[in-house]
């Protein structure tokens, strides 16, 4: 099973690498404050061994063994050397930081890239049981926000997981060598600022999750009244829909407001605790300034100088951290969220089987039931058998409901099945691999779907065909005469979902490109509602010459009553089977459908 | 109203907060950056032996602690409140444009972006508002504060820091530049992709059908790869920002405290320029130069959600920029009488004339039905007569008064309209049958579900009349036109519009459905569009057309004898 960490572990390296070079970026930024104390130390002392704290008696060491630069005035040199230090290493910092930056650029977008793929990979593998369980919706969020939401979380991850506990920790401990009781009381106040953050992070992170839930019904509020424009338009219900819409704004509007006032507790707090901490410093420290000789409270000063910097430094990575910490909230719950969707598995049985040309039946139902869900009181298909030879015609016809359609997902493999089975060429589908099945048939589905590009790219789908078939295939389906008449022909623009046409001229380029797809059998799928009787009689005509095996569901007798076997379908259930004539002698209900269409002609 | 009016009326909108964050924000800073000045004081006071000066120095830090946690709280929560407020105004407003706007400019944009701007967009003009209202602001206070509070101690080094400065400022400028280039290259790539995983949902039956899956996927990785390539261009170079600026501040922290040492050794000779440079305000001044450099830190980071914030206002701006559909007609109309058309020209491309030269008239109670091959007006007219579109010349009258002067509301709302694409919105399946309906008693919602045959099948769903729809699944194509024709049965209009209306449902509900039609719509009129012609043999009038123009008018019988057009057409589904 693919998973978020399977492609995080991908780039473990690299999250190492980059976390390692931030790493050593930060130390420079931490030696900073503490060679500005060695210069102040220097500069107050004169001579580097007169200084009487180890750390700073080191640095002020090496900074004087850059040598003396103005002999007259040795201060003033050695200001200059130890300034051109600081700056070169924060010079020095800034490069390694900025490899570490770059390797967090390369790795989060390469890590988000690989998610975002396998995801798509993976929604491509599985039936349309499982996508209809997981919802559209989500699966275009995962795809698409999810994955935005994990490349920032990794971006943040690699360039602070290491740098901000390491600039607190290394401040920490450089507050310590120079003054226990200040290192004492820093190390107090960095757990209660992590503290506050998590209380107020905790509690606004169940609120978040109620938000996005908010922001889904606006989303969806929104999306329902841009599909429904033109009828909105046509009723009185501007007003109300304007109410409606606003009750989610408001409810969404609350919600965010108590997050808010969770939230704004963070940085107050955090400088509360860090200005006290100081305040406290120096009444403890009283006696000890006051007390002490020069000399003494000279370093004592600019110890304290040095730690206020650590203390800045502190506060402002836990600060950052804090802010870092919120993105990788939503970045976990993306992780969640995509591993929501790589956990579900395709439930479709499939065998290694080959196809084997030696067959009786091209395609046969043996007792199958069926049934969306688990509602096996009413299935949607019950007991469904008939066998078909090659180049044999098929019709089903029944009404809205009936599980005329149920049966094309079931050979087209969208569903799983369980009870009876359905043979193609002598094998069961359960034995073929998936494409095997699908690769045996073209369908024409009742929605028609068309990809955004160009005619060419909608019914060649990826195929090289010669311009001579595809003229072939769609002068069959009718579509070749108003397709003709673009000046860019075949290359003429589809726009998204084939907007640009008419119902009709989207199910003849459908009927082309199934037809191109070139195929024994040829199921289509009410495919021709859309159309003028006189096209789909031509097309019918057309078909008849192909010799292809062929399934026509409709619920227009004149769609099938050509077809060499008649199904007659019944909420789920076959009624009768058999050719026309036989049909309009023996089947009531058929006479029933062939009398609300046709037959009354014969009155006039 | 361009972006700058649109904002600025925005804003105004939002006076009181606006005033009350400045004044927060200012509480907030001066007693932040006090607590730098005030230490080193006591620092010096401590060099001086001065310990009631220490003390009372010590006592000033804490109360502005006090204050500062305070203001702060409620700085923080007011600006995001307030930003949150001007996305929710924006959010409805844009809604209002949405079902205001005309058919035209609707038809013209994808549902997609439409979409986009209630969702992301909002939450990106959230960020950037946020950030201006919470960070600019707080981060400008605080430069200025800052400069105050350095003056105060030595203005030799206030100077100094202010002049070098601005080299963060120009650092930070010089590389968001360079990110906005290319993270509009990268959101581009991301519009891609967005698209592409959209359509392979919507599609995903045919994609498996003709196992397509292979050729999508390399669509999707090399559109992915692209992405990739960008993305990593744009995050590098955006995450220049926080080191650069560190960098500049390194550098100005190095300088500063170099030139407050030296300067301590000229102790005496900058006492003559009040200049004098002590411990303690060194120590003050290393605190500032460490807090002087994040305000601008900070600011450049508001750059790069200012810029997409930006470029989602200009999108926000343009969309609420369209006219609403302008409702110039003042007359009302209560039932539908007659409807003639005069002469209509129409074409929605100027360039291909669709609708020819077209004149009828229908009076009441008369039901028309309209055929014709696909692509010959039939819809069109439709839109015409609901003014959806308006004519290029000619005119079209109900009750002898031009549609032009009738209030839009008042003519759709007489007209009773069910298209083949129908419209189920996420509700329950009541919900949608009662839309329509001021009473949405669950009796009457029955009764016109009875006569539209959806009863049926509505009883047997998991939660009957209380079960969720939506716009994509639980119902097939025909029950959502069952739906959609129920939902008309409650409405009982004057004057019903069928547009291919039950082109999925089977020919024995739809004669049923056809036949409660014909009883309700008795002395009413209706207009039908159909390719079943069974459906329409009962017409008074079956208008046959043909790239716009009217070829036969007649009933089913005279038509039929004149074996022409209709003829030929109603013959072919026999053979």
């Amino acid at each position: 099973m693919k998973s978020v960490g399977q492609s995080y572990r991908k780039y473990w390296l690299s999250i190492i690498l980059g976390a390692f070079s931030k790493l050593v970026g930060a130390l420079f930024d931490l030696l900073i404050p503490l060679f500005m104390k060695a210069v102040i130390d220097l500069n107050q002392y004169g001579d580097p061994n007169l200084i009487p704290q180890s750390i700073s008696k080191n640095i002020a060491t090496f900074i004087r063994s850059f040598g003396v630069w103005i002999k007259d005035n040795v201060a003033l040199s050695d200001a200059l050397v130890g300034g051109t230090i600081i700056i070169c290493m924060g010079v020095i910092g800034f490069i390694i930081t900025m490899i570490g930056q770059y390797i967090a650029a390369d790795t989060a977008v390469k890590v988000s890239n690989d998610i975002r793929g396998n995801l798509y990979t993976h929604i491509l593998s599985l039936s349309k049981k499982e996508r209809e369980e997981i919802g559209e919706h989500k699966l275009l969020t995962t795809l698409n926000s999810d994955t935005y939401q994990i490349q920032q979380g990794m971006l943040l991850f690699v360039r602070l997981v290491t740098r901000a506990p390491f600039i607190i920790f290394g401040a920490l401990v450089f507050t310590f060598i120079l003054d226990y009781r200040i290192g004492i009381a820093f190390s107090v106040i960095v757990p209660l600022i992590l503290l506050i953050v998590f209380l107020v992070l905790g509690q606004s992170k169940k609120k978040y999750i109620l938000i996005q839930n908010n922001l889904d019904e606006i989303s969806s509020y929104t999306s329902d009244t841009l599909l429904g424009e033109r009828v909105i338009k046509a009723s009185n219900k501007i007003n109300e829909s304007n109410e409606e819409f606003s009750k989610y704004t408001s409810s969404y509007y609350g919600k965010s407001k108590r997050v808010n006032y969770i939230n704004a507790f963070i940085n107050p707090l955090t400088f509360a605790v860090t200005s006290l901490v100081i305040i406290i410093i120096l009444f403890v420290l009283k006696n000890n300034l006051f007390n002490s000789d020069s000399n003494e409270q000279i370093l004592l000063i600019s110890t304290l100088i040095a730690c206020i910097a650590y203390l800045a430094q502190i506060f402002f990575t836990t600060v950052q951290l804090t802010t870092v910490l919120i993105d990788l909230t939503k970045a976990s719950i993306a992780r969640r969220r995509i591993n929501e969707v790589f956990i579900v598995n395709s439930s479709l049985r499939s065998g290694e089987a080959a196809i084997s040309e030696v067959y009786e039946y091209i395609l046969e139902f043996d007792h199958l039931s069926f049934s969306y869900g688990d509602k096996q009181d009413t299935p949607t298909l019950k007991d469904i058998s008939f066998k078909l030879k090659k180049g044999e015609s098929l019709g089903i016809i029944g009404g809205t409901g009936s599980g005329k359609s149920t049966i094309v997902s079931l050979l087209e493999r969208y569903y799983e099945y369980k009870d009876g089975d359905i043979y193609l060429k002598g094998k069961s589908l359960h034995d073929y691999p998936l494409s095997i099945v699908r690769n045996q048939m073209s369908v024409v589905l009742q929605k028609s779907s068309l990809f955004k590009g160009s005619i060419k790219d909608n019914l060649c789908l990826g195929k090289d065909i010669a311009e001579e078939d595809i003229i072939k295939a769609l002068k069959d389906a009718e579509a070749y005469e108003f397709i003709k008449a673009y000046d860019d022909f075949l290359l003429h623009e589809v726009k998204e979902n084939g907007s640009n046409f008419s119902g009709g001229q989207r199910q003849r380029l459908c009927i082309a490109r199934a037809l191109l797809n070139n195929k024994e059998i040829l199921i289509l799928d009410d495919a021709t509602s859309a159309l003028d009787l006189l096209t789909e009689s031509k097309i019918k005509a057309n078909l008849k010459k192909r010799n292809l095996t062929e399934i026509i569901i409709s619920q227009r007798v004149s769609s099938l009553m050509s077809c060499d076997k008649i199904m007659v379908l019944s909420k789920g259930e076959v009624v009768s089977f058999a050719n026309h004539e036989t049909l309009l002698k023996e089947s009531k209900i058929y006479q029933e459908i062939y009398n609300s269409q046709i037959k009354e002609k014969d009155d006039e | 109203m361009n972006s700058s009016t649109r904002l600025f009326s925005l804003l105004k909108k939002q006076k009181g907060s606006i005033i009350l964050l400045f004044v927060l924000a200012n509480l907030f800073v001066v007693a932040q950056l006090a607590q730098p000045f005030l230490l080193g004081k006591a620092l010096d006071a401590a060099r001086n032996n001065n310990q009631s000066l220490y003390i009372a120095l010590l006592a000033v830090a804490l109360i502005l602690i006090v204050i500062g946690v305070i203001s702060g709280y409620f700085f923080e929560a007011l600006a995001s409140n307030m930003s949150q407020r001007m996305v929710k105004d924006l959010r409805e407003e844009i809604y209002q444009k949405i079902i205001h706007m005309s058919i035209e400019d609707f038809d013209k944009r994808h549902l997609g972006d439409m979409l986009q701007l209630e969702i992301r967009d909002m939450e990106n003009m959230f960020t950037a508002s946020f950030s201006i209202f919470k960070t600019l602001l707080q981060g400008l206070f605080s430069i200025v504060v800052t400069i105050i509070m350095m003056l105060l101690v030595n203005w030799i080094l206030a100077l100094m820091v202010m002049l070098l400065t601005p080299l963060s400022i120009l650092v930070a400028r010089f590389v968001s530049s360079f990110n906005h280039k290319h993270f509009k290259k990268q959101a581009a790539l991301q519009a891609e992709i967005n698209d592409l995983t959209l359509e392979s949902i919507n599609h995903m039956d045919v994609i498996n059908a003709f196992n397509y899956e292979e050729v999508m996927a390399d669509r999707f990785n090399k559109t992915n790869e692209k992405l990739q390539k960008e993305g990593i261009i744009a995050q590098f170079s955006a995450s220049w920002v926080n080191p650069s600026t560190r960098l500049v501040n390194n550098t100005i922290y190095a300088l500063v405290g170099i030139t407050g040492i030296i300067m301590m050794a000229y102790d005496t000779a900058l006492a003559g320029v009040y200049a004098v440079m002590s411990l303690g305000a060194l120590s003050s001044f290393l605190s500032y130069t460490t807090q002087y450099g994040k305000p601008f830190n900070e600011v450049s980071n508001v750059v790069a959600e200012f810029e997409v914030g930006r470029s989602s206002f200009k999108r926000i701006n343009d969309f609420l920029n369209l006219k609403d559909d302008i409702d110039e007609g003042t007359k009302e109309i209560k039932e539908i009488n007659s409807i003639r058309f005069e002469h209509v020209y129409f074409s929605y491309d100027k360039s291909r004339l669709l609708i020819e030269d077209f004149s009828i008239t229908i009076s009441k109670g008369e039901k028309i039905a309209i055929v014709g091959p696909t692509g010959a007006g039939k819809t069109t007219l439709i839109n015409l007569l609901m003014r959806f579109y308006d004519v290029d010349k000619g005119a079209i009258y109900i009750n002898d008064i031009d549609i032009r002067e009738i209030k839009k509301s008042s003519l759709r709302a007489s007209m009773g309209m069910v298209l083949q694409d129908t419209w189920i919105f996420n509700g329950t399946i009541k919900d949608n049958v009662s839309y329509f309906a001021k009473d949405k008693d669950i009796n009457k919602v029955i009764e016109a579900c009875k006569k539209a045959r959806s009863d049926d099948f509505i009883v047997r769903l998991p939660y009957g009349y209380d079960t969720r729809v939506n716009a994509y699944e639980g119902l097939s194509q025909g029950e959502r036109q069952m739906i959609a024709i129920s939902r008309m049965m409650m409405k009982d209009p004057s004057l019903m519009i069928l547009d291919e209306a039950t082109s999925n449902i089977d020919t024995r509900n739809e004669k049923l459905i056809n036949d409660a039609f014909d009883m309700m719509m008795e002395n009413k009129t209706s207009l039908v569009i159909a390719h079943r012609l069974s459906t329409i043999k009962k017409a008074d009038k079956i208008i046959m057309i043909d790239k716009g123009q009217i070829k036969e008018i007649g009933s089913h019988v005279s038509l039929m004898k004149q074996k022409s057009y209709y003829y030929n057409l109603y013959m072919s589904q026999f053979k």
